[in-house]
């Protein structure tokens, strides 16, 4: 019996309705948001083909690491959390087409290192290593090689880890798992640090790449739960039962603290040491309005888990995991918006016309006078402010952040941003989570939905906890 | 207390496993189960009820979070605010950590305590041993056969012969001996 | 109807051994009888050892800190590096226990008892430092939180140092629970083996009254697995507040984001390599080569080689970030760790934690014993100067350079050191001596489903002749392997 999914014309005519929905949205957010090179419409593209790549790569990674760690229970969900990578097609070279556009200036994203890479004589001595890092071909030609290895390897993956029959299948399916563990590793770190954190090329945080990973586990994982789960009730995969979706359960509520547990640390850490270059970071989100997501995330993305899946029966009741993993999703796309959000969309207002122009001459003089400030001086009142935003009261941490606004875009001009979570990322939300089920669907019904020969299929099919 | 037992031992937990879904099945009343080692599913076949004992650990957790914030957040705000660092004196990130080890902590004791009240284990509580066999190789049953009648008894020997006892014995305590 | 399990699994208990009987004899043998002369001799030095120990430790609370080789720039060196490395030596245990029962990895059934016993063991080692490094010993209790009459004072719950005090202390407490809950029911199965009439005594007192009653297991298996669910954060948190106490300060070098799963990493790193060697002596010395298999070893390299290669990341990513921050001191830092005065512990510390476990890559190596016995010292090696050079370089040279120091250990550092090894070494050999180093219901209870034995029984049923393992290696070739 080789049971195999098909992808209905009413399932596909659902996933357009969805996609139609996501373009009404970047319509919407092309037209509305005009300011800083239609800065809203670009970061939506990016926080979402970034998010759902990751949980792409993120399928791949969890199967892969079962597959060398003799993690038998999943050879019956390995399909499903397999394809999940279909969406890797779409939103690899998405991410690709963002950096190629960088070129053109079409979008802000990165205009804050950018324009200071084009200027390098601006630069002081400390700041040259940021130029060779961020020198434009090289920074795409990155992003270009862990485009093409992630489908190259999306693309081995799916096809060898379904057809793993006897000793030499299996024993080269183990070769490929730790190559792509390596690969994955690295261009993982490096793509959230390339893509993510130089939007804000001051603030850095050596955890951001495990930070970055944990956020994809608990997405993927999320989508698995919900995958297997919508699958069974159309009457596929009859064998899996709640063991499974248990043990994926006990997967997503690891990751769940894990991902806390990091966030915790990165927060933490920062907001103790109390550098202005850290806190920065956390003041500029705090002073507009992302203060809030920031706490909705943690509420979804920590209590949520700790407090309804801690318990067995939760994650063996097919409702409520369902309803954890969608609020879950979303949680982690607000954290994405949270990161990705701000920098780009912000305005400085004082300038009139110039716009985003100005914006970019004036930033690149900040990024010079902040550095050389904090590295000559300890920059008091920068500090002073920016301890106070975090802890005190929101009325003075809004004035204390405007303070810090102002500070560091010189010349007294005020930040105004633009950036937030509305009606645009809703609908963009459900346009791309519409492109990535339709490539998993896609995907999925290319092959066998369960792979009977595989030396742990029995193992799977008698798993029990 | 009874003192005078039956003891029907299997030497092979499958074969046993089949054995408590039948007697279970049949109604027959066991007085105590040994085993060497944890069988899985043998408290399913016996009709055992869920353990509690992970929601006291739950509670005496949440009673450590409580503890640890109510403590901390009093001594550094109330009675003894100074301000260290630059920090407000309710430093919440500060206080995770330790927060969370008290958690654990009273999670911990708290369930070890109950699991040796519950499954009466102390240092010095002298237990009966039915058969010394039953910490090494033997699975068995204990029946109470104190007071029932010669064919009782012998009916319950044919049902674990029956049911794939390798060795059926009968023991009788003096009355102080264990507990 | 069998247990089942897949027969790409390799046996973890060897061929040898046949019946529940068999298990019981061979892992409770160690603990009756006379001990082999190795143990004696190994004893009496380790022991030797340890009253140097005592007495280097007499001597700094005698004559104070000033006989260690601080200096008023590198005012923590070797006492807060062996703590470190104490704790992350005690993580494996945990670790094994926890985490791998949670991934329920059936391996972890031979080595847990012997890890866990080393968690603990390694806790006191590492709790010793910091308490003697207060420098008024006497007053040490003054690092709990009590009401007292000095009007009202407390401790500073913002401090690191005082997270510290509560992690390890939690962490001591729930191992040694975790420990000994698994120990009651096999200290029954002594006691029930005991000729002895004191024999019996002790060891039902040690067992707490154990029967095995189905309800006192049912109880039992509820409680493993929720103090495994404890124990796991907890493990990560320990490691995570031991690396707060660094990078929570404002210090190049320490004030970095990664320090927490690195420090993590690095903990499991280095106690799965102590696991290693420790196993490898107690195998040879106990003859329990059919229950600590080449696959134990072989699991063990291969968690050596992932935790190994993640630190060899966090090395690389904290190298990079230094130089990404563009911040000149960050940069110095680093640049003085990898080429400054202190490079040559910096080469050790690359050469041992992530050049050389990269042999693991190769199943040859990890299967062979030998080299995964040096192998294991080489990382224990390694992730000591790791500390080493996180602690010291950063210091050494701070923001005044005309007070850069250089640390030069004296006798009293390196006695208590050694001395804390000796300590470590002559608890475990009590240990090994008095209690069984292999938990033997647990490993009772693979034994169906994971032996050489069963799976040659369940092959001959199936009429296979691959007598019942199909992965590369074959049970003859364990059975050669078990001979060496």
């Amino acid at each position: 019996m080789t049971e195999k999914f098909q992808f209905d014309s009413k399932l596909k005519k659902n996933l357009f309705i969805a996609m139609g929905l996501g373009l009404v949205g970047l319509v919407l957010a092309f037209v509305l948001y005009p300011h800083n090179s239609h800065s809203r419409f670009w970061t939506n593209i990016l926080v979402n083909s970034y998010y759902f790549t990751g949980i792409g790569i993120f399928g791949l990674f969890f199967v892969a690491a079962h597959q060398l760690g003799y993690g038998g229970w999943i050879v019956l969900v390995r399909r499903v959390i397999m394809s999940m990578s279909g969406f890797v097609f779409v939103g690899a070279p998405l991410l690709l087409l963002i950096a190629l556009l960088t070129w053109g200036n079409v979008h802000n994203i990165y205009d804050h290192w950018l324009h200071v890479i084009k200027h390098p004589e601006s630069l002081p001595e400390s700041m040259t290593t940021k130029a060779v890092f961020f020198n434009l071909t090289f920074w795409t030609a990155r992003i270009a090689v862990y485009a093409i290895l992630w489908m190259l390897f999306a693309r081995i993956i799916t096809k060898y880890f379904g057809n793993i029959t006897d000793k030499r299948s299996y024993k080269i399916s183990k070769l490929i798992a730790a190559m792509w563990i390596v690969v994955f590793a690295v261009s993982e770190s490096f793509v959230s640090w390339d893509m993510i954190m130089s939007i804000d090329p001051h603030w850095y945080s050596t955890l951001f790449g495990w930070y970055n990973f944990a956020s994809y586990g608990c997405g993927a994982l999320s989508f698995a739960i919900l995958l297997t789960i919508y699958l069974k009730s159309k009457g596929y995969l009859a064998q899996v039962n709640e063991n499974h979706i248990h043990d994926l359960g006990v997967f997503l509520f690891g990751f769940s603290i894990f991902w806390t547990y990091l966030w915790f640390s990165q927060y933490m850490l920062q907001w103790y040491a109390n550098i202005p270059e850290d806190t920065m970071y956390w003041v500029k989100r705090a002073g507009t309005g992302f203060h809030t997501s920031m706490f909705v995330s943690l509420a979804i993305n920590f209590v949520l888990p700790l407090l309804v899946i801690i318990k067995r029966g939760a994650k063996r009741n097919f409702k409520t995991i369902s309803f954890v993993s969608v609020m879950i999703i979303i949680g982690h796309h607000i954290d994405f918006c949270n990161m990705v959000m701000y920098e780009p969309n912000v305005i400085s207002t004082g300038h009139g016309e110039h716009g985003h122009h100005a914006l970019n001459s004036n930033e690149a003089t900040a990024l010079y006078a902040e550095n050389t400030e904090a590295v000559k001086e300890p920059a008091a009142a920068t500090e002073h402010a920016a301890t106070d935003a975090v802890t005190a009261k929101p009325e003075v941490k809004a004035a204390e952040s405007a303070h810090v606004e102002a500070h560091g875009h010189e010349h007294g001009s005020t930040a105004k941003s633009y950036a937030g979570f509305g009606l645009v990322e809703i609908l963009i939300f459900i346009g791309f989570t519409g492109v990535f089920l339709y490539m998993f669907f896609n995907e999925l019904s290319k092959h066998p939905l369960v792979n009977e020969q595989d030396p742990y299929f029995k193992e799977s099919q008698r798993h029990h906890i | 207390m009874s003192n005078k037992f039956l003891i029907g031992m299997w030497d092979h937990e499958e074969v046993f496993l089949h054995a408590a879904k039948h007697l279970t099945h049949d109604g027959v009343e066991i007085h105590e189960t040994l085993t060497p080692f944890p069988v899985h599913g043998l408290e399913h076949a016996l009709g055992y009820r869920e353990t509690r004992l992970h929601t006291a650990g739950f509670l005496y957790g949440i009673t450590g979070t409580t503890m640890a914030l109510l403590l901390m957040g009093w001594i550094m705000s109330v009675n003894y605010p100074i301000v260290f660092g630059g920090k407000p004196f309710f430093a919440l990130p500060s206080f995770i950590p330790i927060t969370f080890e008290l958690t654990v902590l009273f999670s911990a004791v708290g369930m070890v305590l109950t699991y040796c009240t519950r499954n009466k284990l102390f240092p010095g509580y002298v237990p009966r041993i039915y058969d010394p066999r039953t910490t090494d190789d033997r699975f068995a049953f204990v029946f109470d056969i104190e007071g029932k009648s010669e064919a009782d008894v012998a009916k319950l020997r044919t049902i674990c012969e029956s049911n794939g006892a390798v060795e059926i014995k009968t023991k009788e305590f003096k009355e102080g001996d264990g507990l | 109807m069998h247990a089942y399990e897949s027969d790409y699994r390799e046996p973890l208990i060897g061929p040898s051994v046949k019946s529940y009987t068999q298990i019981t004899d061979e892992l409770v043998r160690p603990t009756e009888g006379v001990p082999p002369l190795s143990w004696w001799i190994l004893f009496s030095i380790m022991g030797m050892g340890t009253l140097f120990f005592l007495f280097c430790l007499g001597w700094t609370i005698w004559f104070g800190i000033g006989t260690w080789g601080l200096n008023k720039t590198v005012n923590w060196a070797w006492d807060i590096t062996n703590f470190v490395w104490w704790i992350g030596i005690g993580h494996a245990g945990t670790l094994i226990s926890a985490i791998l029962l949670l991934f329920r990895q059936r391996f972890r059934t031979g080595i847990n008892r012997a890890a866990e016993a080393m968690t603990i063991f390694a806790v006191i080692c590492a709790g010793v430092f910091p308490l003697l490094h207060t420098g008024r010993q006497w007053l040490d209790f003054f690092i709990f939180p009590y009401p007292n009459t000095r009007g009202p004072l407390w401790v500073n719950f913002n401090s690191p140092l005082l997270w510290d005090v509560f992690a390890i202390s939690t962490y001591f407490t729930v191992s040694l629970l975790f420990w000994y809950s698994g120990l009651m029911p096999d200290f029954a199965t002594i006691r029930d083996r005991s000729k002895s009439k004191t024999r019996k005594f002790i060891y039902n007192i040690a067992s707490f009254g154990w029967q095995g009653t189905a309800k006192q297991w049912q109880r039992f298996e509820s409680l493993s697995l929720v103090l495994a669910g404890l124990a796991t954060p907890l493990v990560l948190s320990v490691h995570t507040i031991v690396s707060f106490d660094f990078a929570t300060s404002v210090i190049p070098g320490w004030h970095t984001t990664i320090f927490p799963p690195y420090f993590v990493a690095g903990a499991i790193f280095s106690g799965f390599a102590m696991v290693e060697t420790l196993m490898l002596i107690v195998r040879k010395l106990f003859k329990l080569e059919d229950y600590i298999t080449v696959n134990h070893i072989e699991s063990m390299n291969k968690i050596i080689v992932l935790t190994g290669s993640i630190v060899g990341i966090a090395y690389i990513t904290e190298l990079f970030i230094a130089w990404y921050s563009g911040y000149l001191y960050e940069q110095h830092a680093f640049y003085n760790r990898a080429l400054g005065k202190y490079w040559w512990a910096y080469a050790i510390m690359m050469s041992c934690n992530v050049i050389t476990p990269q042999a693991y890559w190769f199943k040859k190596v990890r299967r062979n014993l030998l080299v995964t016995f040096v192998l294991s010292i080489f990382v224990n090696i390694g992730m000591w100067f790791e500390r080493f050079v996180i602690i010291v370089t950063s210091l050494a040279d701070d923001f005044l350079p005309s007070s850069w120091a250089y640390f030069s250990p004296t006798w009293v550092d390196i006695g208590i050191y050694v001395g804390s090894m000796c300590l470590f070494m002559t608890l475990f050999l009590l240990f090994a001596r008095t209690f069984p180093v292999i938990a033997i219901a647990e490993v009772k209870s693979i034994f169906r489903t994971s032996s050489a034995v069963a799976k040659a029984e369940r092959a001959k049923e199936a009429g296979s002749s691959s007598g019942g393992y199909v992965g590369s290696y074959q049970v003859g070739i364990l059975d050669k392997d078990a001979k060496n």
